[in-house]
C-alpha cells in the first residue's frame, strides 16, 4: 500500500485546525509527515516516512484525527495521547473521580465547553471527550475502557 | 505443567541441572513490565502500580525493565498507566533479545518477525525519531495487536510491513536486523497455563527450513559491519544452533558474546554427533531455573565489513 500523503495545502489546513481548536502549535508536527488512511490523518516520523517510500507498508505512525463528512476533524485517542500534551484550548482537566465516571459511561459537568475536547488527567492527555449542553461524555474507545480500572488516587 | 519430562527428556544430558529445570517448569515465570521512556519514568510506573498492591523493582541488567510482584499481576493490563502506554508487559527473556541487538539513536532497524511488538517497541524507543524500525509481520491476525501496541505506546517511527520474512525486499541495507524467529515455543511451556504440544520430525524440519531462510535473508539485509540478533523461545538445537551454524558457515557471520551480565548457559558446539563451530558457545541459552523467565535462545551475529 502506498501512502496518501497530505499536500502542503492540506497539511496547512489540518495543522491550522489543530492550532485553532486545541492550541497545538504547528511546529509540534514539524518532524512528521502526514498521510490519509481511510478516514484518518496519521503522523509518521520523517525517517519512517522515507522507509515507506521503499517498502509496501500497511501501516505507520499514529492516527491523529478522523475527518468527518463535513470536513471537520475529530482528534483520535492515540493522537491526543501522542500530540496533545501541548494543547492549551478546549482542554478539560479531570479528577480521578471524573475520569472514572467517564470510563464507566457516565457524564460529568462541563459548562462553557462545546464540541470535542482534550481530556487530561494529572497533566497527561488521556483522550477525547464531547461537550454539549453543559455535559461531557467520553469518546474513549471501548477497547481502551472495557478492562480499565481507575483508582480514586490514580 | 504436568509431567514435563515427557516433552523434554531428550535434553536430559545437555541442560545443566536437569531436575532443577523440570521443577522450574511447574512454576509461573516472573512478570515484568518495561517502562516506555517517551511516556513515563521508572519512578512513575512504580508509583502507578502501588494502588494495585504491586511492587516493581528494576532489573540490575536493565533499569527500565521492572520485575513486578504481588497478588494481582494479571491486572497489569487494566491500569490507566498501561492504557496510556506508560509501560509494556514483556518477559525478561524477550527484553534480553531486544537489548542484545544494541540499537542506537538514529539507526535503521528491521524486525523481521515483529508481532506482537514487544521487541519492536523497545527498539523503536532506542533509535528515536532520527531512526526508524520496519516492523515486519506476515501473519494478518498478528498484525492487529502489533499495530495496537505501536499506537498505544505512541511510536511514530515504525513502518509496518507484511512480507514473508524470507522474501523481505532487498531495497536497502539496515544497521541492525532482529530475527525473533517463529519456533516450536518450548520455552513458553511454563506454569499452570502451559499448553505443550508435541512436534513431529517433519514439522520440526519444516520450521527449521523456514528459520534458515529468514536468517539468510536477514544476513543479506544487514549492512557490512552491522549486527543482528537471532532468537527463539525454544530449546531445540535444530531451531537454534544448527540454524545459526549454517548462517555462520555460509555468510561468514561471527557470533559475539551477549554482552549482558546474565545467568545463562553457552550454546551447544555439538549435537547428535555433528560438530558445530566452536564460536557457537557465544550463543546464550536462558533456562527458567537459572534465569527466572521463559526459556530462550539468543545470539548476536556480526557481518564482516
Amino acid at each position: 500500500m502506498s501512502f496518501d500523503w497530505l499536500s502542503p495545502a492540506e497539511r496547512e489546513g489540518f495543522l491550522g485546525f489543530m492550532e485553532e481548536r486545541f492550541g497545538i502549535a504547528p511546529e509540534r508536527f514539524s518532524g512528521f509527515r502526514l498521510f490519509r488512511r481511510g478516514e484518518y490523518v496519521n503522523a509518521v516520523s520523517l525517517a519512517a516516512a522515507e522507509a515507506a517510500e521503499l517498502f509496501e507498508g500497511m501501516d505507520a505512525g499514529v492516527p491523529v484525527a478522523k475527518t468527518t463528512h463535513s470536513g471537520f476533524h475529530k482528534p483520535s485517542t492515540r493522537g491526543v495521547q501522542t500530540f496533545g500534551e501541548g494543547a492549551t484550548r478546549n482542554v478539560v482537566d479531570l479528577s480521578a473521580g471524573e475520569l472514572k465516571a467517564l470510563v464507566e459511561g457516565r457524564m460529568v459537568q462541563a459548562p462553557e465547553l462545546k464540541g470535542f475536547v482534550v481530556l487530561r488527567h494529572k497533566g497527561a492527555p488521556v483522550g477525547v471527550g464531547l461537550a454539549r449542553e453543559g455535559r461531557l461524555t467520553s469518546q474513549l474507545p471501548r477497547s481502551m475502557t472495557e478492562h480499565l480500572v481507575i483508582f480514586e488516587d490514580n | 505443567m504436568a509431567n514435563p519430562a515427557r516433552y523434554f527428556d531428550r535434553y536430559r544430558e545437555v541442560i545443566p541441572d536437569f531436575p532443577g529445570f523440570l521443577e522450574a517448569l511447574r512454576n509461573d515465570p516472573a512478570v515484568h513490565v518495561r517502562v516506555n521512556p517517551a511516556r513515563s519514568t521508572v519512578a512513575e510506573v512504580c508509583a502507578a502500580l502501588l494502588p494495585l498492591g504491586l511492587t516493581a523493582t528494576p532489573e540490575s541488567w536493565m533499569e527500565e525493565l521492572l520485575r513486578v510482584e504481588g497478588k494481582v499481576v494479571r491486572k497489569l493490563g487494566s491500569t490507566l498507566a498501561h492504557a496510556l502506554g506508560h509501560y509494556y508487559i514483556q518477559s525478561a527473556s524477550s527484553a534480553v533479545s531486544a537489548l542484545a541487538l544494541g540499537a542506537l539513536e538514529g539507526e535503521a532497524v528491521v524486525d523481521l518477525c515483529a508481532a506482537p511488538g514487544s521487541k519492536t517497541t523497545m527498539i523503536a524507543a532506542r533509535v528515536g525519531e532520527a531512526g526508524f524500525v520496519v516492523a515486519n509481520e506476515p501473519s494478518p491476525k498478528r498484525v492487529t495487536p502489533l499495530v495496537a501496541n505501536l499506537r498505544r505506546l505512541g511510536l511514530t517511527n515504525v513502518l509496518v510491513t507484511t512480507y514473508n520474512g524470507q522474501h523481505f525486499p532487498l531495497q536497502r541495507e539496515f544497521d541492525r536486523v532482529l530475527v525473533d524467529a517463529p519456533c516450536s515455543g518450548e520455552g513458553t511451556w511454563l506454569g499452570r497455563e502451559a499448553r505443550p504440544r508435541a512436534m513431529s520430525d517433519g514439522q520440526r524440519e519444516a520450521l527449521s527450513m523456514r528459520q534458515r531462510a529468514i536468517l539468510e535473508r536477514a544476513a543479506c539485509l544487514l549492512k557490512p559491519g552491522g549486527e543482528m540478533v537471532y532468537s527463539t523461545c525454544t530449546y531445540a538445537p535444530e531451531e537454534n544452533e544448527l540454524v545459526v551454524a549454517d548462517a555462520v558457515e555460509r555468510h561468514g557471520l561471527e557470533p559475539l558474546e551477549l554482552g549482558i551480565a546474565l545467568d545463562c548457559a553457552p550454546g551447544f558446539t555439538e549435537w547428535e554427533g555433528r560438530a558445530l563451530p566452536k564460536s557457537l558457545s557465544r550463543c546464550a541459552r536462558l533456562y527458567p531455573h537459572r534465569f527466572d523467565s521463559e526459556g530462550f535462545f539468543v545470539v548476536r551475529l556480526a557481518k564482516p565489513r
